[in-house]
């Protein structure tokens, strides 16, 4: 006889509702933790997101089974943002490399620093801009741990808050880490994006549906990221270019911007999402890439990722004798995660 | 021993614990396009708030978020969405006519319990909850809890009963029909 405890739970609705996939997971929690940097404030020196390298793969596979027709053919970039990137293509260059050096990637930046309970912008709370600078050096091989250095610098201004002398410090290494990963993880793996124009902008908009305001922004927000990493090699830059001639709205809206010292042109989409406009930077001389910037329209203040690669043969000494050895463990099937032992 | 820093990873490790859970909690109160918005709100809340995500009850700490947010945001979508299920259900197996039948008599007895009622079962009966972790997400002390589930479980019973709902006999089309008209 069915008595009314079974029934009950007989009558669940949801008995069957699955667990969340891999992949999934990795977008909730993504859309998750951009949602917290998007409610607080931009991110401080950018950690790589240690989760979805083989979840962002196995979507990427997917993306390509499921839309191969997309490609070009729509309305895209204006006339002068097309004449940028293409110059970017060609300044896209690479030196030779030996599979046991590494590329060492130095992201300067001016970031946000924040005190109090608020978040970015609260009256209550107290918000300075200061310099900081990440250095990261990837295997070239891939089949080595990434290293990470980090140094805080001096305060640039005081964004927001009850008015306060500005903070005196000096340069100061504020954190060296790394992993016992065999390699680097980061949240779309630019190894198995494809160097085609064509089959990459499909993957990349099939990894922006459902996420941001638009496909058409995230996709440029996405590119971005991967340009921010470091990790794009030439031909993968190249090919994030033509992806970003083919994207509407992407226009050149500041033909005379200074980042990191240097003189550079302005792309990006020219209506601000979220409070916040990003832009990606070229060298105005020799037309490369060179970082990138997001203003915030409140409380007016800007940031910036001014991003440079160089091969070197080995990770810098005091790193090796003092990073922090984070331990990494796979979650939820894909998924990367690490913390420090 | 130390508190598990909330970091990032921490996060990992409580979606991956909990957010089957969390996303059937949500599939059986609100329409199935947004139970992934409630996931993600749940989430993000329990990130936003990490520092008083309780370690050893974390579940129903996210269960109680999830009411709230359920409560304020997606009120209006939970109300068609059991209806909606209980059709769906009952044309996705369709060799389990019996079972389907009755599932759908205990939904409608359930619509007619108060909402206090009503959700105090569900809380057992579906989340799998104990009295005490039933109390957490209510806000109630435990031995309210085990009162009130009682009294909400004797007065479903009285539904059914009244409603002459021995379970596979009493699901012709009729009383079909007559469920998914009323809900």
């Amino acid at each position: 006889m069915t008595t009314l405890d079974e029934r009950l739970r007989s009558a669940d609705p949801a008995a069957d509702v699955p667990a969340y996939t891999a992949v999934e997971a990795d977008l909730l929690l993504g859309r998750v933790l951009d949602a917290a940097d998007t409610d607080t404030a931009p991110a401080r020196p950018r950690r790589p997101l240690r989760c979805g390298m083989l979840a962002a793969a196995a979507l990427l596979a997917v993306a390509l089974i499921v839309f191969p027709g997309l490609g070009f053919g729509r309305e895209g970039a204006t006339a002068a943002a097309s004449g940028v990137l293409d110059r970017a293509k060609l300044a896209a260059v690479d030196p030779p490399a030996r599979a046991e050096q590494y590329w060492k990637i130095t992201t300067r930046s001016i970031i946000n620093e924040i005190t109090g309970e608020g978040s970015w912008g609260d009256p209550a709370s107290t918000t300075w801009l200061r310099h900081a600078e990440r250095t990261t050096w990837v295997a070239v091989d891939g089949s080595r741990p990434t290293w990470f250095r980090d140094r805080l610098g001096p305060y640039v201004r005081q964004v927001s808050g009850p008015s306060v002398d500005l903070p005196t410090v000096e340069w100061h290494i504020s954190d060296m880490w790394t992993t016992n990963l065999p390699e680097n993880a980061s949240p779309i793996d630019v190894r198995l994006l494809p160097r085609d124009p064509g089959l990459l902008r499909t993957a990349l908009y099939a990894l922006a549906a459902g996420r941001g305001v638009s496909a058409d922004d995230q996709v440029v927000n996405d590119v971005a990221g991967i340009l921010r990493q470091g990790l794009a090699d030439a031909p993968l830059r190249a090919a994030l270019f033509e992806v970003l001639k083919t994207v509407p709205g992407v226009d050149l809206v500041d033909d005379d911007v200074t980042l990191d010292g240097r003189q550079g042109l302005a792309l990006g989409r020219p209506e601000p999402v979220g409070g916040r406009t990003r832009h990606l930077i070229f060298d105005r001389a020799t037309g490369e890439f060179i970082g990138e910037r997001v203003i915030w329209s409140t409380p007016g203040a800007t940031l910036e990722d001014a991003i440079t690669r160089e091969l070197v043969d080995a990770v810098d000494p005091d790193v090796v004798r003092d990073a922090v050895r984070e331990e990494c463990t796979a979650s939820f099937g894909a998924g990367v995660w690490c913390r420090r032992p | 021993m130390g508190m598990e820093p909330r970091d990032a990873a921490w996060l990992g490790h409580l979606f991956t614990a909990h957010s089957r859970a969390v996303r059937a909690y949500a599939w059986r109160r609100v329409h199935p396009d947004d139970v992934d918005d409630i996931v993600a709100d749940v989430f993000g809340t329990a990130w936003r708030e990490r520092a008083r995500v309780p370690t050893e009850r974390a579940l129903p700490w996210l269960y109680r978020t999830a009411a709230h947010v359920i409560s304020h945001h997606h009120r209006a979508a939970a109300r068609r969405t059991l209806r909606e299920q209980r059709t769906a259900a009952s044309a996705d197996t369709p060799d389990d006519t019996d079972a389907v039948a009755d599932s759908l008599l205990v939904a409608a007895a359930l619509d007619q319990l108060v909402d206090a009622d009503a959700e105090i079962l569900r809380l057992a009966y579906w989340e799998d909850l104990a009295p005490s972790d039933i109390a957490m997400v209510l806000g109630i002390n435990p031995g309210s809890a085990r009162t009130r589930l009682t009294r909400a479980r004797g007065r479903l019973r009285a539904i059914l009963d009244t409603a002459g709902a021995g379970p596979p006999e009493a699901a012709s089309p009729a009383h079909l029909r007559l469920v998914k008209d009323a809900s």
